[in-house]
């Protein structure tokens, strides 16, 4: 085995995560901001121009950037094996691809072809470097983990997604290429099972036993549950290819792949929700809160679309907003509150503990970077946010404006948390 | 037989629960209870860092040749963490919850990602490297505090 790469680093430069995690509030923000310039008429139409910039602010500005970011900070540790240069490419990639998301939404949401033409140069090259860089370093990892499998695959339906998605862009800023909207269903799958699920189950497999002092998940599961997802998503990309192609009676075929994503994760959310409620780790805290709530919601999703699809109703939206904010963003909203206060800890006590006369005694400590009672705060706006915009689907469209000026509320505070956790840094940096 | 790699896991997950079991009696200031279980997680996780730097890091050092590699950040994060440690130790005998609180889960994620790394990656590069003395490694840690005298 060749050790010479491993030095088990303690982690990257702090700026390289937090750049990413800074910036996906504000992303956030500013697809609240259109939602509401657009008005409640936005809910009619799943596919306008305009739900498509806020959708993809959202599953680009915030769950893929906070993801991207987590990436540049977990893979040295987990995966033993550093991605090259990461501060340097961390700032290239995190520029480009935030430019690059802005400008696609921007040219959704304007309708403007020039817009979306750019929005394509910049990111193909945004994503590239941030796929090739977590390519190299998942090849070269030094653990065998299951988590680090699960990456992979996650990994790989990344490039699948942008792939997808940007021939789907091309067909809307390009005369010359035609907009294949078969390919619609293809980016969604890969995109929400592939890559934002799969990622989120491999930091499962590490965090949960692990921070929330809980059994480990069974081998079998860890073994199975993503590559099943991988194997049912090329199978069912097959399928959907070739039923273009030849008119193939599918129905039945479709339902049956459908039916088998639902049982991978719903059993995942149960079995998550089982492993905490024996967590031996008995004091709750804000994470825990997000973790059981983003689970509970995956399961909602679930048996909402279960429903939707066997009674033939229109659920989209709905669905749509218990799987993104209700599943993805409280998980990794959660996250954020362990993973930000940490670095913070980590890098000052790197800096200060062995090297300044106060020593580590000035070191605040997690709960002194983000106190538990400020992050409570904004997880039960996340959570009055969600239920008025349930709400606004299921009850009345006169909640529509509660709902987006909470999720505002809700977003601003995230990002002071954020920013108030960076200043902690550079205050006690600049007082050693 | 087991292997390295298992028996020190154990371990972690040993000291872990003896860290939940300390931070809950200080939630709930049950200081007398929570004093013997921080002592009893202190001397657990002493205990085996000390097996790690005085047994099995240097067989893994012998084996190949690497002094500055993996163990040598191992043991630099065994300093940070005996840092946390002691001060989570005075927090304990001085009573005061919100410090204790503060530095225990400080300490369990700096606690996790470096056992993470131990599990993951150096243990099973040290079963790979040391299989011939694997008894003789594990034998040390067997004579753990909590067997000889539970604090």
């Amino acid at each position: 085995m060749n050790y010479n790469q491993l030095s088990l680093e303690q982690a990257p430069d702090i700026s390289t995560p937090l750049r990413f995690f800074l910036s996906a509030p504000l992303f956030a923000f500013l697809a609240f901001c259109l939602l509401m310039y657009q008005g409640p008429e936005i809910l009619s139409n799943r596919w306008s121009p305009q739900t498509l910039a806020f959708t993809h602010l959202v599953t680009l500005g915030f769950i893929t950037m906070s993801m991207v970011g987590a990436l540049f900070q977990l893979l040295p540790v987990l995966a033993g094996a550093s991605i090259p240069r990461s501060s340097q490419l961390s700032l290239v990639t995190h520029l480009l691809f935030s430019c690059g998301v802005l400008l696609l939404a921007a040219g959704f949401a304007f309708e403007q072809a020039t817009l979306l033409k750019l929005s394509i140069i910049v990111l193909i090259p945004g994503l590239l470097i941030f796929l090739l860089a977590t390519s190299y370093a998942l090849i070269n990892a030094q653990s065998s983990h299951a988590s680090i499998n699960s990456m992979r695959i996650a990994i790989f339906s990344l490039w699948i997604t942008a792939t997808l998605g940007l021939l789907l862009a091309s067909g809307h800023a390009l005369d010359a290429i035609p907009l294949l909207r078969q390919f619609t269903p293809l980016h969604i799958g890969w995109g929400t099972l592939g890559w934002i699920s799969v990622m989120i189950i491999s930091v499962a497999y590490q965090v949960v036993p692990m921070f929330q002092i809980t059994f480990s998940y069974p081998k079998l599961m860890t073994r199975l549950l993503s590559p099943s997802i991988l194997i049912a998503l090329i199978l069912w990309s097959a399928y959907r290819y070739t039923s273009t192609q030849v008119s193939i009676p599918g129905e039945a075929i479709d339902l049956g792949f459908f039916f088998l994503f639902f049982c991978i994760m719903l059993s995942f959310a149960l079995f998550t929700l089982k492993l905490e409620a024996q967590r031996k780790k008995r004091l709750a805290d804000t994470t825990l809160y997000f973790w059981m709530t983003g689970l509970s919601c995956l399961g909602f999703s679930l048996v909402v679309l279960l429903y939707a699809e066997f009674f033939d109703q229109e659920l989209s939206i709905l669905v749509g907003i218990l799987f993104f904010f209700g599943f993805a963003i409280s998980i990794i909203n959660g996250m954020l509150y362990k993973i930000i206060p940490f670095l913070v800890w980590l890098h000052l006590h790197r800096k200060l503990a062995f090297s300044s006369p106060r020593g580590r005694s000035g070191i605040p400590t997690m709960n002194e970077v983000i106190n538990n009672r400020q992050s409570m705060r904004q997880y039960w706006l996340h959570l009055l946010a969600l239920v008025l915009s349930i709400a606004t689907i299921t009850i009345s469209t006169k909640f529509f404006y509660m709902a987006i000026l909470v999720w505002l509320a809700n977003y601003a505070l995230l990002f002071i948390h954020i920013f108030r956790a960076i200043l902690t840094y550079r205050h006690c940096l600049g007082t050693k | 037989m087991d292997s390295i790699s298992h028996l020190m896991t154990d371990d972690h997950r040993r000291c872990d629960h003896l860290f939940a079991e300390a931070e809950q009696q200080v939630a709930n200031k049950n200081w007398e209870l929570a004093g013997k279980n921080a002592h009893a997680f202190n001397a657990a996780i002493l205990h085996h860092f000390q097996h790690e730097e005085s047994t099995l890091f240097p067989a893994f050092e012998k084996a190949t040749g690497m002094q500055g590699g993996p163990t040598h950040m191992m043991r630099h994060e065994h300093e940070q963490m005996r840092q946390l440690l002691a001060e989570l130790m005075d927090a304990i005998d001085a009573q005061n919850q919100d410090r204790y609180l503060g530095l225990s889960e400080t300490l369990l994620i700096f606690m996790q990602q470096h056992n993470m790394k131990e599990e993951q990656i150096l243990y099973p590069m040290i079963d790979q490297e040391c299989a011939e003395d694997s008894e003789q490694l594990m034998a040390g840690l067997h004579s753990t505090p909590e067997n000889s005298n539970a604090a």
